[in-house]
């Protein structure tokens, strides 16, 4: 499965630049750009510590012991790969807005956009040496665990272009399967609309209480933001199949009150536990949203 | 009180009254299906437009009735028969001017002081004019209705018959103004005056149903204006005739013939005088000579007789025989312009207003509150 499926070529050079740091510590196996929790003998000094007995003596600090009278070893920051495990909601309710209308012309769904972001931040994270995953439920799980190399990448992207939204599990469910796949702390990102926001914050909550540097990307469509819909109809959930029949331009105002504060309720439970926080729009180019997303992250790890 | 209507066959509109209750019913259906992410913030919107299983919005639906109920007896144009109605309807008079002639403009100012409704007709023809006016007055609104003819109203200007095309229900009136002919005519009446011929000029004044004539100075003819014609045989027997004629006394006007007596058995000279211009009596044989001077008489009487001897214009007394009352309005026969549509129209608009009002209402109240959880963001 060619990465195109997912993610344009232009998309992926435009954010080629960054690369995806974790502001928390992660456990990998082998050395690489992220902050380990242990310490170790690499480049980037740490503290430090009293020598203790065996400690190899070309890491005591003898400009130290020359001003002090006191015997230090120094010690130094391990650093480490890191553990990307993308969680991509596959509900129904991220297949909107739809196609179905003739003439409406093409746009794309929360989904596709979920799908395109997906393979960036993958592409990005395997690019930069880590490894990338993907965990999408549905009547069953779809997972890919996460590895490195290039050779991942095609798995990784195939994985991701199969995706269907046509789930009817909720997200909270497979946030729930991470936190029992994942044995050390890595990131976990999670790509969801969030609709059944109770369940995925807990969850969500859970995995970043476990040490995994959890970040949300909220995808959303315009027209859920606006009410965008021309005449009444009947409105049929997605998910549930439930319908209603509204008048979008009566319901509008009241609609885009409770949405807004909806999403603004979802945003600080997320960030009051230390989640980041990412609203993307579909519709919308991911390039600037994404960039600043990364160089923001860049710069708090 | 009774009520009548304009445009009864309207009140089938009534049965557009199905109309609202059908949508209020079944539009539901129609509406088209939209799949959305989540119905979490959306709750359902209170329009009659959509089918339920049973009428919940009755106020709105029977607005909507109501409305289209209200705009069918518009169109129907429906009459209320009230006592204080009728009685204005009998105080007001629709009236048709038939000018015939000159009529002074004060005159009709006059005629049409008062009236309800008034038109002025002038046609060449009384019996046209007539025949409009009762047009005009049978689309007019209801009001007692009445044909005025003004004019000099000379002989002849109106028959009997004209008359008859206006109904018995519409008044008529005559307004008969001063006649524009002379005041005073000349006329010379051709007499015998011991034993001679004489011209009596004469004033004859007209007025508008009278003739006067004036005694006039005579003057004495010398030449025969007037000659008898007979055969020799019967040349006495003429004589006699035009002295009797002439002692009755002749009028004359500007003619100068012969009159030739012919009795029987002289046709071929009746003949000849025909051909030079004589009038020909033929009497039959034997015949007194005041036979004769009757016949004369006649002839020239007939012939140079002027009209203006006789009244010009119509007495009054004829018209007075002729006009007639207007009849009270009908009550039976109710006319557009009376119709309480408008107020039925003005209903209309004001349960357009309560019906956008209860749907506005309804709209409103359709939307959910922003959740407890959003509130508290």
């Amino acid at each position: 499965m060619s990465r195109s499926h997912v993610v344009t070529s232009a998309e992926l050079q435009t954010l080629r630049d960054l690369e995806l740091m974790t502001k928390a510590t992660v456990e990998g196996l082998r050395q690489g750009l992220h902050r380990s929790p242990f310490h170790g003998y690499s480049a980037e000094f740490s503290q430090y510590r009293h020598y203790r007995p065996g400690d190899d003596l070309k890491y005591v600090d003898w400009k130290a012991f020359a001003r002090t009278d006191r015997i230090y070893t120094r010690q130094f920051r391990e650093t480490t790969n890191l553990s990307a495990l993308f969680v991509i909601d596959i509900s129904r309710s991220m297949d909107f807005p739809g196609n179905r209308e003739p003439g409406t012309g093409r746009r794309k769904s929360k989904f596709e956009m979920a799908r395109s972001v997906g393979a960036i931040l993958g592409t990005l994270v395997l690019d930069q040496g880590d490894a990338a995953g993907v965990l999408a439920v549905d009547e069953r799980a779809h997972f890919v665990p996460p590895r490195s190399g290039h050779h991942h990448l095609r798995v990784f992207l195939a994985e991701i272009a199969s995706l269907t939204p046509r789930g009817s599990s909720s997200i909270a469910e497979a946030l729930r399967r991470a936190a029992t796949i994942l044995k050390r702390r890595g990131m976990v990102i999670v790509i969801s609309d969030l609709y059944d926001d109770e369940a995925a914050i807990g969850q969500a909550r859970r995995l970043s209480r476990m040490g995994h540097d959890v970040i949300v990307l909220h995808t959303l469509s315009r027209q859920e933001l606006t009410l965008d819909v021309g005449g009444a109809a009947e409105f049929v959930d997605l998910e549930s199949d439930s319908k209603l029949m509204v008048q979008p331009s009566a319901a509008r105002e009241s609609y885009m009150a409770a949405f807004s504060g909806w999403l603004s309720s979802v945003e600080q439970r997320l960030r009051r536990d230390g989640i980041d926080y990412l609203r993307l729009i579909a519709d919308e180019p991911l390039e600037p949203a994404l960039r600043r997303f990364l160089v923001n992250r860049r710069g708090r790890s | 009180m009774s009520i009548a209507w304009i445009a009864p066959a309207a009140l089938i509109g009534l049965a557009l009254i199905a109309l609202p209750i059908a949508i209020h019913l079944l539009v539901r259906q129609q509406a088209r299906v939209l799949a959305y992410p989540s119905l979490r913030f959306l709750r359902e919107t209170q329009l009659a437009a959509f089918r339920r299983r049973r009428i919940q919005d009755a106020a709105l639906l029977a607005c909507r009735i109501a409305m289209v109920a209200a705009a069918a007896a518009a169109l129907a144009g429906p009459v209320l028969q009230t006592t204080v109605r009728t009685a204005s309807y009998a105080n007001r008079t629709s009236r048709a001017i038939v000018i015939s002639g000159a009529v002074p403009s004060d005159a009709i100012a006059r005629i049409e002081d008062g009236s309800f409704a008034v038109t002025r007709l002038q046609r060449a023809r009384i019996a046209d004019a007539l025949t409009d006016a009762v047009r005009w007055l049978t689309a007019q609104p209801r009001s007692a209705r009445e044909i005025v003819i003004a004019g000099a109203l000379r002989r002849g200007v109106i028959e009997p018959a004209d008359l008859l095309i206006v109904p018995p229900d519409i008044g008529l009136g005559f307004e008969q103004t001063a006649t524009d002919g002379p005041a005073d005519v000349p006329v010379s009446i051709l007499t015998r005056r011991d034993g001679r011929l004489a011209r009596v000029d004469r004033v004859a004044r007209l007025t508008a149903d009278a003739t006067s004539v004036t005694e006039g100075t005579a003057s004495p003819i010398e030449t025969d204006l007037v000659s008898i014609t007979a055969r020799p045989v019967d040349r006495a027997l003429a004589e006699a005739a035009l002295r009797a004629a002439l002692d009755a006394g002749v009028p004359w006007r500007d003619f100068e013939r012969r009159v030739a007596i012919v009795w029987s058995g002289g046709d071929e000279f009746a003949n000849s005088t025909q051909l030079s211009g004589a009038h020909v009596i033929r009497m039959p044989v034997p015949a007194p000579p005041s036979s004769a001077a009757d016949a004369v008489l006649a002839v020239l009487t007939t012939v140079s007789r002027p009209e203006w001897v006789e009244p010009i214009v119509i007495s009054r007394q004829q018209l007075d025989s002729w006009s007639r009352r207007p009849g009270a309005p009908s009550l039976e026969a109710p006319v557009a312009d009376e119709g309480d549509r408008r107020w039925l129209w003005g209903l209309v608009l004001s349960l357009l207003g309560v019906e956008w009002w209860l749907r506005r209402g309804h709209d409103r109240a359709a939307v959910i509150e922003p959740t407890e959880e959003a509130r508290v963001a």
